[in-house]
């Protein structure tokens, strides 16, 4: 059951080969990590389970559950339960995130005493466990946040709507040790509900307060080495250099 | 530019506000115009001498002045083929269970009488070129408001607007459509606040223009005395028939020292109409004006709310949204006159073009010799969803006074593939994706409307915009 799994999958970005045949399995409740240097292809990677038009599928599949992920498009993966922080979100003038989150959790299935009145006070308790300011919950989202916010609002949009898994890319990129240490807890909250975990990332950094089920080396789109948390230990002590020369 | 003669208007169905819906007369003018037309007009309407005679006179400039063509293309409109004056009902109802059934229908449909019961101090219907509904609250009545259709005002308050009509603030001769204002004008607004009034509820006036290659000539004159305030909305809409119709409106509002004003107007009209008004505002000492228009529909529009900050100390706000769509052009912009020291203004104008429409912001500032220290700022925030409409900014600066301070900013947007993708990526549908990022484009505008207006307006919008993009 919801066991995200991709096989043997080619993507291109602009016509040039990015994704050279990925396997890789993650099950229910599972936190992945995949690291590797910069090109490596993780955030196509991300991009791709997300169905981003840039990327396109040249040959294998990614299957979430039931649902052939590779077949659909990105409202409906959203849909499915997963979902991904961006790298780069966006701006979007004149759109706060409170709007924006009141018109997405419409879009999901929701349990029968789902309430809208409710449903904001989640919002507010989630931007305060992640001491971040009421007011940037009536901003335009991301215009003019820091890159430290933007990070934050990611995740407090992915805590509130119905997940079952998160794709998180480069979260760590932007946000100082305080911040980082309140958005590795609202992820650990997830990851109590039953949540899945994807977390890209180039350094370990956040993996001090989340422990990885399964880490994955990433270099020339494919997945080089995989282990467990202590080859993100063995990386921040020696450096990629060991599992990329090929 | 073959696209902007076409005649036909693209249906669309699913609005009530644009369904066409029997016609009805008592009295129907012929087609065209003549001095026998505007004198008949003037009968009818039993109107007083002075008034006869301005409708004459601006007949004589009409007839002198040329169709102007620095702007879009007006080749479509034939002054011959259209019906200027239609009467449909005999007298006025106060009530709503007076008024016909199919006309009550119309307004129903469009929401007007529940809105009255929910959130207006008043309201005036017209359908076709004479009101046929009326009503203000008491409570305003009894501090000496006067709120009524233009006719009703020439008979009962001849003093009042025979000093204001067509005077001082826009005169019959300064073009043709003014001109033909003049001679046909029928219906329209007439607002007086008495000093130190505040009417903290909307005032609102519907027209509906519903006969084909109709005109209509409404005439809105507001008086806001001084200390006064007020807010007034005018909603138009016309259904959708195959051929031109012409609705040229005069506007003219009158700010007194110290006094406020905000005059919002949305307009729907359907898709063949040429809608090209004359506003403006006369603003005195601490005055302040504020223009709020969206304008949806029609084939062409021309419309420049102007301000004229004549005392020290006034201000204007102008804020506005086009939206052109296939076939159609949007001329629209402000035009501010600094004639006084301290006077400031501020425009913020939204366009958004798409399918191969047409926006243009045409704006005039202008600073006299003398306006010290008067302050202006002009933002253009222009939305372009796809690579085949187009988006214009023409404005037009004159200013004879060094110690000034000035803002133009013009931007031009796309809708990324990044943002509908970050959108999506929430859960919403591409179609969903866009109109959010629309909606938000357009929010500083929409905030500034009763909540009702504001849901109406967002819901136009994405209803013309379906099926256009992506």
């Amino acid at each position: 059951m919801s066991t995200l799994t991709i096989k043997n999958l080619h993507v291109q970005l602009e016509n040039k080969p990015i994704l050279n045949g990925i396997d890789l399995t993650v099950r229910k409740g599972q936190t992945c990590v995949l690291m590797g240097p910069n090109g490596s292809g993780k955030s196509t990677l991300g991009n791709t389970l997300l169905a981003h038009p840039a990327c396109r599928v040249e040959r294998g599949s990614i299957k979430f559950g039931k649902h052939m992920l590779s077949k659909m498009k990105t409202d409906e993966i959203a849909r499915a339960g997963v979902l991904l922080a961006l790298q780069h979100p966006q701006a979007i003038p004149g759109v706060s995130v409170t709007n924006l989150l009141t018109i997405a959790a419409r879009k999901f299935p929701q349990p029968k005493n789902f309430k809208m009145a409710h449903f904001r006070q989640e919002i507010k308790d989630t931007a305060k466990a992640l001491h971040t300011p009421d007011e940037f919950l009536s901003r335009s989202l991301n215009e003019g946040f820091s890159g430290g916010e933007k990070k934050k609002m990611e995740i407090l949009q992915l805590s509130l709507l119905p997940a079952k898994c998160i794709v998180i890319d480069e979260i760590d990129s932007g946000l100082d040790i305080d911040a980082l240490k309140l958005v590795a807890k609202q992820i650990s909250k997830l990851r109590k509900r039953g949540v899945s975990l994807v977390i890209i990332t180039h350094y370990n950094r956040i993996l001090r307060w989340l422990e990885a089920d399964r880490v994955h080396i990433m270099h020339k789109g494919k997945i080089v080495k995989s282990g467990t948390s202590a080859l993100a230990k063995d990386i921040e002590k020696n450096g990629y250099a060991a599992y990329i020369n090929e | 530019m073959s696209k902007h003669t076409t005649t036909l208007a693209r249906e669309h169905g699913k609005n009530a506000g644009n369904a066409a819906l029997p016609e009805r007369f008592v009295h129907q003018a012929k087609r065209g115009i003549s001095r026998e037309i505007v004198e008949e007009i003037s009968a009818i309407k039993n109107e007083p001498q002075w008034m006869r005679e301005l409708r004459l006179n601006a007949y004589e400039e009409f007839m002198r002045l040329p169709v102007p063509t620095w702007g879009p293309d007006l080749s479509g409109l034939h002054f011959d083929e259209i019906t200027y004056y239609q009467r449909t009902e005999e007298g006025r109802y106060k009530n709503w269970e007076e008024v016909p059934a199919d006309i009550k229908n119309t307004f129903e449909k469009i929401g007007i009488p529940q809105a009255e019961r929910a959130f207006l101090a008043g309201v005036i219907g017209q359908y076709e070129s004479e009101g046929f509904y009326q009503k203000l609250r008491p409570k305003w009545e009894d501090k000496g408001v006067i709120f009524c259709d233009t006719d009703t005002a020439v008979q009962k308050y001849p003093e009042l607007v025979r000093k204001y009509f067509m005077t001082d603030c826009i005169k019959t001769k300064e073009h043709k459509l003014a001109a033909l204002h003049g001679a046909v004008w029928s219906g329209g607004t007439f607002l007086y606040v008495p000093k130190g009034v505040h009417i903290d509820m909307p005032l609102q006036t519907y027209f509906r223009m519903n006969a084909r290659a109709s005109g209509q000539f409404e005439h809105t004159l507001i008086i806001v005395d001084e200390g006064a305030s007020v807010q007034y909305i005018e909603g138009c809409t016309a259904p959708i028939y195959g051929t031109s119709s012409l609705h040229a409106a005069v506007v003219e509002i009158f700010v007194k020292k110290g006094a406020r004003s905000r005059y919002t107007t949305i307009q729907n009209w359907s898709k063949d109409v040429y809608n090209l008004n004359t506003k403006r505002a006369i603003v005195e000492e601490d005055g302040i004006q504020e223009w709020v228009g969206g304008s949806l529909g029609s084939k062409t529009t021309m419309l420049y709310p102007c301000s004229i900050l004549k005392g020290r100390g006034a201000r204007a706000e102008h804020l506005n949204i086009a939206v052109a769509g296939p076939g159609q052009h949007k001329d629209t912009g402000a035009k501010i006159m600094h004639l006084a020291p301290n006077t400031s203004s501020t425009v913020i104008s939204k366009s958004i073009s798409f399918g191969g429409g047409i926006s243009t912001y045409r704006g005039l500032l202008k600073i006299i010799k003398g306006a010290k220290g008067s302050v202006s700022h002009v933002q253009c925030d222009a939305l372009m969803p796809d690579n085949i409409s187009v988006s214009n900014t023409i404005p037009y600066i004159k200013v004879d006074e060094e110690d000034v301070t000035l803002g133009h900013e013009a931007k031009v947007g796309r809708i990324s593939e990044s943002q509908v993708f970050y959108l999506m990526s929430r859960g919403l549908t591409e179609e969903e994706a866009i109109n959010l990022v629309v909606q938000g484009f357009m929010e500083p505008i929409i905030k500034t409307l009763p909540l009702e207006y504001a849901v109406e307006l967002n819901r136009l919008i994405s209803m013309e915009m379906a099926g256009s993009l992506g």
